[in-house]
């Protein structure tokens, strides 16, 4: 293969004047004259409003309510659970980073930039314990500190991955506790709320997603009819049913043919609803992504000898999943977004506690606006991130590919 | 030649193989014996049921009809006589068929470690061994994609070779590549042809078949219509369609 020639002396010299680049791009030809200037003025109508507001908006709505709107109803004198159970988050966000490269550095850049502001907002009010913005003040230590073990050569993906298990599941045991009278007494999740469980369900929810999802897929293209059916019956009703819908039989209907004795977690109520749901989408862009691979590759694979489980593992599973990892993380940014879906039925996720922050105490009743827009940036903060991952992997597709 | 060594040394013997797509006749009735060591040539115009044929011989398609015994193994619906005769038959593709996501050596190293239960070490040793035998050790750590269609093909080869097979199948291997890069895929081919190894060659390349080939069998509608050496074939070819095909093609 030859290299594409790159002499700066074949390159036309371009007029690079901030003049010129306003007239080639913003005034010709004709409508796009018009375009810029209706533009402009609707700018400027939203500036006149934005502005203003932004000025005299309640933000003390959202920093005063700031612990309900990050952990719920948990314990006040059990927060230092949470703190500790989140902590391994910011240095395996940064060991992420290290070991995959600039793919996971939006989001390493946006966990800093976000710990900095909150510790240089708690200056300017006294509604932070110092335990919490001691948290976000170690945090950005440790993405870096996360980074500079992930760039290590003995540390790769399986490591973060692994990692990362262990973390869900020590947040989990931390959060939920023992019995009654041990050092960590039991928190009913009924307590648990806020961003604290927006961000629980999104991550164990696409932990369990993907490995579901292409169980589920695999099963839809078995030789084994009850497979196939199993997984035909479940992929086609799920994909046919709205969440909310889900949800509500979930949640209601459920407790009705369940014995009296047990008190169903409503919170593992709909978190099962959102895996159910978004396991049905994942196995169908799996399937996509395992049809994808052609027919060349699986019989290259048999004629060495290759048994059939083999060719599933290490042949055609890697391709569609390379294939569908745009897909993939698609999925991963609607479930963490379908997760708003539970402060409908009386669950204070981060939308719930936005709700019972503005419908419950009258001071804040007109602050709704504020406390909405906070939540707003953070699930754009979120998902933003989560598609600045699936960019960075498309990029790094595409430089191995062809 | 005692009748008893003769036995011994057959590779590949199909006795009456028939197959159908759907109602379409591809092989009527196909019955060759492939001595160890012989380079057998298959060629024919397209439709003609030549790589049909060479892929029923490790089923990659069923056969429907008629027998076929590779080294002694009766290709049967029985899943272990299956993988015994894909295990010794390598088979390299027109269109490469490589794996993308592995890299060179990974390629070449998959099958001896997950069939041949071969430590990565060993694995790793054989793959660059096998390379080098292909002339391009220095690729190793580069993706197929990364490489120009002679040097993935040659890749295929070192591929197909690492599970240490009897017999190496080629369908069509030079058809997919630009005209500069037919050279040294056949070169390798030549080698391997005189090292001794079982070849059967489905291939439109008539100077490789001149010079390696033991035997052509020349194929049309499903069915053998002339076999020879190739100073028989190409000299003095008997039948019409013979004549009007290498006509064309030589």
């Amino acid at each position: 293969m030859t290299e594409p020639t790159t002499s700066s002396e074949l390159r036309p010299v371009e007029d690079q004047s901030f003049a010129t680049w306003v007239k080639v791009n913003l005034f010709s030809p004709w409508y796009n004259s018009v375009l810029t200037v209706v533009g402009a003025v609707m700018v400027i109508l939203l500036l006149k409003v934005a502005i203003p507001f932004l000025l005299t908006a309640q933000w003390a709505a959202v920093t005063t309510n700031i612990q309900i709107l990050l952990v719920g109803q948990y314990p006040s004198e059990e927060l230092w659970r949470v703190g500790a159970g989140v902590l391994p988050m910011p240095f395996i966000v940064g060991a992420a980073w290290g070991v995959w490269g600039s793919m996971m550095r939006t989001f390493s850049v946006i966990l800093i930039v976000a710990s900095v502001l909150t510790v240089i907002s708690s200056f300017f009010g006294d509604s932070m314990t110092p335990g919490f913005v001691l948290w976000f003040a170690v945090s950005p230590v440790l993405v870096l500190l996360g980074y500079t073990v992930g760039r290590r050569s003995f540390i790769g993906p399986r490591h973060v991955l692994i990692g990362w298990f262990l973390f869900l599941m020590l947040t989990l045991f931390l959060l939920r506790g023992f019995g009654e009278d041990s050092a960590m007494p039991y928190v009913s999740t009924s307590r648990w709320g806020g961003l604290l469980v927006t961000i629980l369900i999104a991550q164990v929810g696409i932990a369990i997603v993907l490995p579901l999802g292409i169980v589920l897929a695999l099963a839809r293209q078995s030789n084994l009819w009850f497979f196939k059916a199993a997984a035909l019956v479940y992929i086609e009703i799920l994909r046919a049913t709205p969440l909310l819908a889900l949800l509500f039989l979930m949640l209601i209907v459920s407790p009705m043919f369940l014995p009296d004795i047990t008190t169903p977690d409503r919170l593992m109520l709909a978190f099962i609803a959102i895996v159910m749901n978004n396991s049905a989408y994942m196995a169908e862009n799996i399937r996509g992504g395992l049809q994808s691979v052609s027919k060349g590759q699986i019989e290259a694979a048999e004629a060495l000898g290759m048994r059939g489980r083999h060719v599933t593992l290490f042949i055609i599973l890697p391709q569609a999943i390379r294939a569908t990892i745009p897909a993939i993380v698609g999925q991963f940014i609607i479930l963490f977004k379908d997760t708003a879906v539970i402060a409908l039925v009386g669950l204070l996720d981060l939308l719930g506690a936005a709700y019972a922050i503005i419908l419950g105490q009258d001071a804040w009743r007109t602050a709704d606006l504020e406390v909405f827009l906070f939540v707003a940036a953070v699930y754009w903060i979120f998902t933003y991130g989560m598609s600045s991952v699936s960019a960075g992997v498309e990029k790094r597709m595409r430089a191995g590919a062809d | 030649m005692s009748a008893q060594s003769v036995e011994n040394d057959v590779m590949i013997q199909t006795t009456d193989v028939e197959k159908w797509f759907g109602s379409l006749h591809v092989l009527q009735g196909i019955s060759v014996t492939i001595k160890k060591g012989e380079v057998v040539v298959i060629f024919g115009p397209s439709g003609s049921g030549k790589s049909t044929f060479i892929r029923t011989l490790n089923r990659l398609e069923e056969h429907h009809r008629g027998e076929i015994v590779v080294d002694g193994t009766v290709l049967d619906n029985d899943v272990r006589n299956i993988e015994t005769i894909r295990s010794e038959i390598g088979m390299v593709f027109q269109q490469f068929n490589l794996f993308p996501h592995k890299s060179v050596i990974d390629n070449v190293a998959m099958a001896p470690r997950l069939v041949r239960k071969m430590s990565k070490t060993e694995a790793d040793e054989l793959a660059m061994s096998m390379l080098e035998l292909v002339k391009i050790p220095e690729q190793a750590y580069k993706f197929p994609g990364q490489l120009s269609g002679g040097q993935q093909q040659r890749v295929a080869i070192a591929r197909a070779l690492a599970m240490r097979p009897k017999i190496m199948m080629f369908d069509e291997p030079t058809s997919a590549l630009d005209p500069e890069m037919i050279a040294e895929v056949l070169d390798v081919m030549i080698d391997l042809a005189k090292s001794g190894m079982t070849m059967i060659v489905v291939t439109h390349e008539m100077g490789f078949a001149r010079e390696v080939a033991d035997r052509l069998l020349m194929f049309d509608e499903g069915k053998i219509v002339e076999e020879g050496t190739p100073d028989k074939m190409f000299d003095n070819p008997q039948h019409d369609r013979t004549k009007e095909f290498l006509s064309r093609v030589l």
